[in-house]
């Protein structure tokens, strides 16, 4: 009896190492969400991720490379191209080129959904070592404005939005816009050193706030400033935005509620 | 144009004042700079005469502050009207409840601690003009303690009561209340209650004032136990409950204010030895008040709010009264916490409901140090010296609060600050009929925690919100005033001038470039410290008795304010004079009261956002009569105030809604 309780004991100890082993051998898991996964033919699989549900506005994607053994891949070439596919035509919107982060061992980008699906498609196209991939994306309406597209007084199409930082809370926050031209349909570069004068206001009782900090060039068409809120409740952010001494958009808003 | 004013007013209050003595009646000045109001003796009465007297146990704590000399209340409804001490108020006086230190929980200042105590809870009202040893923290303006009524041991009678019933018909108030003492040999227990309430009044010519309606009650417990020779345990609970209370002054009215008021004392009391009288208590309160817009028109609220606020204050002091030769020596050191939070909460009607804290959980921790020292210097001279130091910490104690306010200063948000006062009272008596006496004093308060953290607070008064500012510095003020008393058994004459120089006086100055959070709001100030203030003035009473049973008495109060740049300051009442005539004759008694209020011309309207207020003069008339029932008495009184009927507003009545029409008053009181 004895015997069989040092065997049994011995088994167990056995198998819980067994399973540590193997709990090991796995990658720590990517705590975001999963907007698609392809395999190309060079068997490379590429998975696509989002911090939070996609919705119209400036997002941070990533995408994951791995090999057929499962490895990381860390030397893949990777290129996107956002496209908004309608009946009549296709075209682009503003984007950040991917970038391998060796820590989280992703490749980080940016992409501006500038207008929801509606009828038509959302997709963003990964370039994986020449070969493209078609990641489709449905992008409903955010709750609030959170991209604009203005037409300037120069006659250029301008795309101004918000770069999501932390979440928002009562008192003095950083906040970041990027600023791109629409060249044409499928190019739109960043814009830096424009000047931009910040109001932000509660249409529904129609007051401001003071000490806001007008939001300045850092490169790469981000404008780094603060805003101050002095509740919770709806915010609509006017930016004035002047190319030298010349407003080439005179109200560029974004809407906001925390 | 002050200096000039100021050595009128002293001369004035010197003038010898002779009149042909044959009683030999002394002068008692105690304490020239303190008054102390007598609401309720003894549950058993020796004086016989004193006893057959009708007197009023129902009338209001306002009505009896508003009586003292120098005193004004700002008035912002029919309830919890606000004191003043010669125009200074808020944060400028020092308000306390038996040294506990209590702060209100309403940003809109709709609850001064004074609505927080009823009289049926009360022995008396100390009134400092001034900084003084009677003082529970620094302030520049004085203050007043209301002492709590405490159980007699060993009374003649071991079960004695009272039970009222009191109505006014402007407005259908209605009051009851009740108290009950037992004295034992060795413990004594107090119960009292009161529950008042009144609909809409009228405003003299029948013009009904809405949203003038009260409802409150109040109940408090007291119990004295004596664990041995010279040394007693006390315990006293105060709970007072208001609800669906209207203002008509301001955006909102209340749906409810509850404070809880607790305390424990250890005394040591001896009439011999040099160590007389020694108190420690330990006290805690916490006020939970809620204003409410659901009952004004739509019309009047653009969007609905709530804006609830509490005020929790823990602390402590320690009191002793030595007796060495001929000094009197009073020793004190106390503490606080108080905790404010205050919060906003929107709902607009085709928005996100909005939310903000109006005061961002603010603290400030007090700990102070008081000793002075009175002096007989001679038969003729007596002198009272002292001097009191505080340390206040002033800090936000949630990250939240911190972050709210991280837009608005730049800088720490704590802050520690030294206060000390010095004062001098000294007396000369010239005969045993007529004394002289003078004050110096150099004094100083902090900035208030709504001053220092207030987040968009709205202030009726000029119409502007206000933000607080944490890099305040101190209010410091030199207080100076000289007096006189004459008393003779007919006559008593009592004139005083005072002159109070005030430095980093603290008002709001606007910021042009903030946008309102107020809806109609005028625009944004915040508190900051003016170069100087100064405030003179005077006080005069004559009281005279023409026949063994009619007295004539007359109060006069006149102050006068203006900053360094000679604007008027605000909340300053013009000269006033309260005359009343009395008849007593065996168990009946009869009053003519006439006030008479002068034009307040004398308003800054840029800076302060005061207006002009034209004079009034009023008539009341009381009559009362007591019946004995063996050693029962029931009390009768009557009354009528405002018997003209005469539509008027005080000058500190915010937005000159007009005070209460013609109002008969009956208080029945069966005491046992």
């Amino acid at each position: 009896m004895k015997y069989l309780f040092i065997i049994s004991t011995a088994f167990l100890f056995l198998l819980s190492s067994c399973k540590k082993e193997n709990a090991q051998l796995e990658k720590p898991a990517i705590t975001k969400i999963k907007i698609g996964e392809v395999v190309n033919s060079q068997n490379l699989k590429a998975t696509m991720w989002s911090d939070d549900s996609i919705a119209t506005g400036y997002h941070k994607l990533y995408l994951s490379v791995t090999d057929a053994s499962g490895n990381d891949v860390n030397n893949a070439t990777v290129n996107v191209l956002p496209l908004m596919k309608m009946s009549m035509m296709t075209h682009s919107s503003p984007f950040e080129k991917p970038v391998y982060n060796p820590a989280s061992k992703l490749y980080e980008f940016a992409v501006v959904f500038t207008m929801p699906s509606g009828s038509d498609s959302w997709s963003v196209k990964a370039t994986i070592n020449g070969e493209d991939q078609t990641f489709n994306i449905n992008v409903p309406a955010a709750k609030t404005k959170l991209v604009g597209s203005y037409v300037g007084t120069d006659g250029s199409k301008y795309v101004v939005s918000l770069v999501p930082l932390k979440k928002w809370e009562v008192g003095l926050n950083d906040i970041k816009i990027l600023v791109n031209k629409m060249a044409d349909m499928m190019t739109f570069p960043s814009m830096d050193g424009l000047n931009i004068q910040m109001t932000p206001e509660m249409p529904s009782m129609g007051h401001g706030s003071p000490n806001n900090v007008d939001p300045t060039s850092i490169d790469g068409g981000y404008y780094k400033g603060r805003i101050n809120y002095t509740m919770t409740g709806d915010w609509r952010i006017h930016f004035k935005i002047r190319k030298g001494d010349v407003v080439i958009i005179d109200d560029a808003s974004i809407d906001i509620l925390f | 144009m002050l200096t000039g004013k100021w050595i009128l007013i002293m001369a004035i209050a010197i003038l010898p004042i002779y009149v042909h003595a044959q009683n030999t009646d002394s002068v008692g000045v105690k304490n020239i700079l303190m008054k102390e109001i007598i609401i309720q003796n003894d549950a058993n009465l020796n004086n016989a005469k004193e006893k057959r007297q009708p007197k009023d146990l129902q009338i209001s704590a306002e009505e009896i502050l508003g009586d003292i000399n120098g005193v004004n209340m700002i008035r912002r409804g029919n309830f919890a009207q606000e004191p003043t001490i010669r125009g200074l108020n808020a944060g400028q006086i020092n308000v306390t409840i038996d040294g506990m230190a209590i702060f209100g929980a309403c940003t809109d200042r709709m609850d001064p601690v004074s609505s927080y105590i009823e009289p049926n809870n009360l022995k008396s009202i100390i009134v400092n003009y001034g900084a003084n040893d009677m003082a529970f923290s620094n302030s520049i303006g004085g203050g007043f303690n209301f002492k709590i009524k405490q159980p007699k041991l060993n009374a003649a009678k071991p079960w004695s009561g009272m039970a009222g019933l009191g109505y006014e018909s402007n407005g259908n108030a209605l009051q009851t209340l009740a108290s009950m003492d037992y004295s034992g040999k060795r413990l004594g227990i107090n119960v009292n209650g009161i529950f008042r309430s009144s609909q809409n009044y009228r405003a003299g010519g029948g013009e009904k004032v809405s949203f003038s309606q009260y409802h409150k009650w109040n109940g408090s417990m007291s119990a004295k136990f004596q664990v041995s020779d010279h040394h007693y345990l006390q315990l006293n609970y105060i709970q007072d409950e208001g609800w669906d209370i209207g203002y008509p002054s301001l955006t909102m009215d209340v749906a409810f204010a509850k404070a809880k008021i607790g305390s424990v004392s250890y005394i040591y009391h001896n009439n011999n030895g040099l160590l007389r009288h020694w108190e420690t208590k330990l006290f805690d309160n916490y006020i939970d008040h809620a204003m409410d817009d659901t009952k004004r028109p739509k019309a009047q609220v653009p969007i609905h709010m709530d804006m609830p606020g509490t005020s929790g204050t823990i602390g402590f002091y320690s009191e002793a009264k030595w007796l060495y030769k001929n000094h009197d020596i009073k020793t004190r050191i106390n503490g606080y916490q108080n905790r404010l939070h205050a919060e906003m909460t929107m709902y607009p009607n085709d928005a996100a409901q909005m939310f903000m804290l109006t005061i961002p959980d603010a603290q400030r921790n007090l700990a102070g140090l008081d000793v002075s020292d009175k002096i007989d210097l001679s038969k003729k001279w007596n002198i009272l010296v002292g001097s009191r130091a505080d340390i206040v910490s002033s800090s936000i104690f949630t990250d939240a609060g911190r972050k709210t306010l991280s837009g608005m200063h730049n800088g720490k948000l704590s802050k520690n600050q030294f206060l000390y006062s010095v004062y001098a009272n000294p007396v000369y008596k010239i005969n045993a009929y007529f004394s002289l006496y003078a004050n110096v004093a150099r004094t100083m308060r902090a900035a208030t925690l709504q001053e220092m953290y207030g987040f968009y607070l709205f202030n009726r008064l000029d119409g502007f919100d206000y933000i607080g500012n944490p890099s305040l510095k101190n209010e410091g003020s030199w207080n100076t005033s000289v007096g006189s008393i004459y008393r003779h058994d007919k006559i008593k004459i009592e004139l005083q001038g005072f002159a109070y120089f005030i430095e980093n006086y603290i008002a709001g100055l606007q910021k042009a470039d903030y946008s309102v959070m107020t809806i109609g709001a005028n625009g944004v100030k915040q508190y900051e410290n003016l170069r100087s203030a100064s405030l003179t003035g005077m006080e005069a009473s004559v009281q005279l008795r023409l026949l063994p049973t009619l007295y004539f008495s007359s109060a006069n109060t006149y102050t006068y304010g203006e900053d360094y740049n000679g604007r008027a300051l605000p909340m300053i009442s013009p000269f006033k004079t309260v005359n009343q005539a009395d008849y007593n004759f065996k168990e009946f008694s009869f009053n003519v009261t006439g006030i008479f209020s002068s034009r307040q011309n004398h308003v800054n309207s840029t800076l302060y956002g005061e207006t002009k207020t034209p004079a009034y003069g009023l008539i009341n008339i009381k009559a009362g009569r007591s019946f004995q029932i063996k050693s029962n008495s029931i009390a009768v009184n009557v009354g009528l105030n405002n018997v003209l009927d005469k539509r008027y507003a005080d000058h500190l009545d915010i937005i000159k809604i007009p005070r209460p029409g013609r109002n008969f008053i009956a208080h029945v009181t069966y005491s046992f």
